[in-house]
């Protein structure tokens, strides 16, 4: 009894042990290819794959005299191609994605890279992995001689049960409270323990393969992390694990004056939040200024303006429109924002508004949707500005159920700002949420491009009408009135054809396709 | 420099040519670039004037994509040295690197464009290879995705036959 509820327990640590390995994979590429549909396709498909082969490579094992010492290398096998990942991931993700890749030529490789990378870093492990089953049954039958059936049901129960406590385990302990190294590091300990406890039963002559293999295991220990690439004229003020991704703030100095960006993941040439040591404007290239344009539209001059901001980062939209909006409106604020590492950041580094600070409330670790749902009605802007990665935008926050939300969550008159990654108005992405956002406000929108960047700003509107082109006012800031009547800059959408729904939402593959039109019109 | 390539000004037809072409540029330099455009799009505006005054104001208004297309399409009916070299600043801003080394290519051959394309050889440089890195990569990973597949197919075939 004792001895299979021993062998129970290691299959179920095992299965528990693949769970790890399977969802810590994806935290771990995401520096380099993100969190999308496509790479958790990818790492779920090479695991799979190395699963099959190793089910099959545990029976053929599974015939040896004793199978109970091939279990016991399987796992130390399994140990140390687990170890060592947090320390070849970056090496591995660089012969796919060099130095000095931009982030649209990135973007571009997600699909072939990832996979090529989930290859190489994860199906050793899993494949290891998938032999503990076969040899688990067999060793279960032999002592107990009961039949095929009874031993595999009670394994794969054990499995999946273990299985469950890792995904779990992982998810909502592991990687936020250990972070990814000694996530994995954990991991690949208790298989090892596991493999040198099956061959200590097993026979002294294997205890030697048994200490070689915690010594790989423990040899990462001594091995420095990697530090976070910075390009060349920044300087790293602070770098941080989030439970969502890597964050980190650097500085540079432009004619005397202090520029600081907060940048996820490797970053390449992107950021998710600036801040100017000077509030106001912040000049060419930067989308967050034309998130003041519609309060120079609206009539109202006086009073406050309340904004929701769905994706406020470290607070770069709240910081330009402070010192930006026309006479005497102020800004009253409410900002979701879902990791609270770039909040605390923001606060430290961004002059982010203070917890309690009066009109600023920021709500962290928080679904942008769920808040707005929930927020109440009346706002004269609802700024969306979420992206997962850098460039992935996530897909609720894309339909036409969601901008239906935003829609009620505005007063009469009420503004939608949105910022679109897009290289023009026809985009693949930038269409597909116009007409989304048509549809669900029942009206015209605008697609407003911004120069110099890859940045589409998308506006809506509840029951009024949006004056854009022929109808735009004389005298607006920042050469907006001569802008919003340049042709080539704008895009009416009018049009609720194929909205993107919550049913139905091919955000990944339109982004997709926005890379290949642009990697198209190159050749 | 750019108002000098506008041409001379010894007719009446040049003249007007002429004023349109400042114009624009005075109007791009407004930021009334709606204006700017209209201004060469009259006829007697010659094609390569209208070309260099669309691509100023689209380069000027942030559309480098535009501003591109502007000297491509000029450039496909008649070689102009300073519409080549704009064509490679805008190739290496916008990450193209097969345009930029296409536009260098022809501006090397360029009459009176030896500085120019001295000037532009190193940031050419620097983004083919880049790009050439980058695509190096890919065609490495799918090379690796196809063994990777390869070996899983010959390793299931043959551990699902069995021991003989």
């Amino acid at each position: 009894m004792r001895r299979d509820g021993a062998l129970l327990a290691l299959v179920a640590l095992a299965g528990a042990g693949t769970m790890v390995v399977e969802l810590a994979a994806v935290r771990l590429l995401a520096p380099w290819f993100g969190a999308s549909a496509a790479v958790w396709t990818n790492v779920i498909g090479v695991v799979l794959l190395a699963l099959a082969v190793g089910y099959l490579l545990g029976a053929r094992l599974s015939a040896a005299a004793d199978p109970l010492r091939r279990l016991g290398f399987v796992l130390l096998a399994a140990a140390c191609a687990t170890a060592w990942l947090p320390f070849v991931a970056a090496p591995t993700a660089a012969l796919f994605l060099p130095d000095g890749t931009t982030l649209d030529r990135a973007a571009t490789q997600v699909r072939w890279g990832s996979l090529a990378t989930s290859i190489l870093l994860f199906l050793p492990a899993a494949l290891a992995l998938g032999a503990v089953g076969p040899l688990a049954v067999e060793v279960d039958q032999r002592r107990r001689a009961r039949n095929a059936g009874d031993a595999g049901g009670r394994v794969l129960a054990a499995s999946t049960i273990g299985s469950l406590v890792g995904t779990f385990g992982t998810t909502h302990v592991l990687v936020p409270e250990l972070g990814l190294r000694w996530c994995f590091l954990l991991a690949a300990g208790v298989l090892a323990a596991l493999g040198i406890a099956t061959l200590w039963r097993a026979g002294a002559a294997a205890r030697g393969v048994g200490g070689a293999a915690l010594l790989v295991v423990a040899s990462t220990l001594l091995v420095r992390p990697a530090e976070a690439r910075v390009a060349d004229g920044l300087t790293l003020l602070e770098a941080r694990q989030s439970p969502y991704q890597s964050v980190r703030v650097v500085e540079r100095v432009v004619d005397g004056e202090r520029w600081r960006e907060l940048q996820v993941n490797e970053g390449f040439d992107s950021f998710q939040s600036v801040w100017r040591e000077t509030p106001g404007f912040l000049g060419p290239g930067y989308y967050y200024d034309w998130f003041v344009l519609p309060a120079w539209l609206d009539e109202r001059r006086d009073g406050a303006w309340r904004t929701c901001v769905v994706g406020l980062g470290a607070g770069t939209a709240w910081r330009v429109m402070e010192s930006t909006l026309p006479g005497a409106l102020a800004l009253d604020g409410l900002g979701v924002e879902i990791d609270p590492e770039v909040v605390a950041l923001g606060r430290e580094y961004m002059d982010l508004a203070a917890a309690g600070a009066p009109g600023r409330r920021v709500l962290s670790g928080a679904d942008g949707r769920a808040c707005l749902a929930a927020a109440g009605g009346g706002f004269d802007q609802v700024v969306l500005d979420a992206y997962a990665n850098q460039v992935e935008i996530p897909a609720h926050l894309s339909t036409v159920e969601f901008f239906r939300v935003v829609r009620d969550a505005l007063r009469p008159g009420g503004w939608l700002t949105a910022n679109v990654g897009a290289f023009d108005g026809e985009d693949p992405v930038a269409d597909a949420l116009a007409r989304t956002a048509s549809a669900a406000f029942e009206g015209p929108v605008w697609l407003v491009r911004v120069p110099f960047s890859r940045n589409v700003m998308l506006y809506a509107r509840r029951d009024a009408p949006i004056p854009m082109g022929d109808a735009v006012p004389d005298g607006l800031p920042h050469g907006w009135s001569d802008w919003l009547r340049f042709a080539p800059a704008l895009r009416r959408v009018e049009s609720a054809v194929a909205p993107l729904t919550d049913d139905r939402n091919p955000i990944d593959v339109l982004q997709r396709r926005s890379l290949e039109r642009a990697e198209e019109r190159r050749r | 420099m750019l108002v000098a390539l506008a041409g001379g000004a010894a007719s009446s037809h040049a003249s007007t040519r002429q004023d349109a072409f400042a114009r624009s540029l005075e109007h791009t330099a407004a930021g009334d670039y709606a204006a700017a455009l209209e201004s060469v799009s009259a006829e007697g505006v010659g094609a390569l004037p209208r070309a260099r005054a669309r691509l100023w104001a689209f380069h000027h208004a942030g559309l480098l994509d535009e501003a591109l297309a502007e000297a491509e399409a000029a450039l496909a009916l008649e070689e102009d040295a300073w519409l080549r070299e704009r064509a490679v600043e805008l190739s290496v801003a916008l990450h193209d690197a097969p345009a930029a080394r296409r536009h260098l290519t022809a501006l090397e051959s360029a009459e009176d464009a030896e500085r120019a394309s001295v000037a532009w050889a190193g940031p050419v440089g620097e983004l083919v290879e880049r790009d050439e890195a980058a695509r190096r990569g890919e065609r490495r990973a799918r090379w690796v995705v196809g063994i990777g597949a390869l070996l899983c197919g010959v390793a299931l075939a043959a551990l699902a036959r069995g021991r003989r």
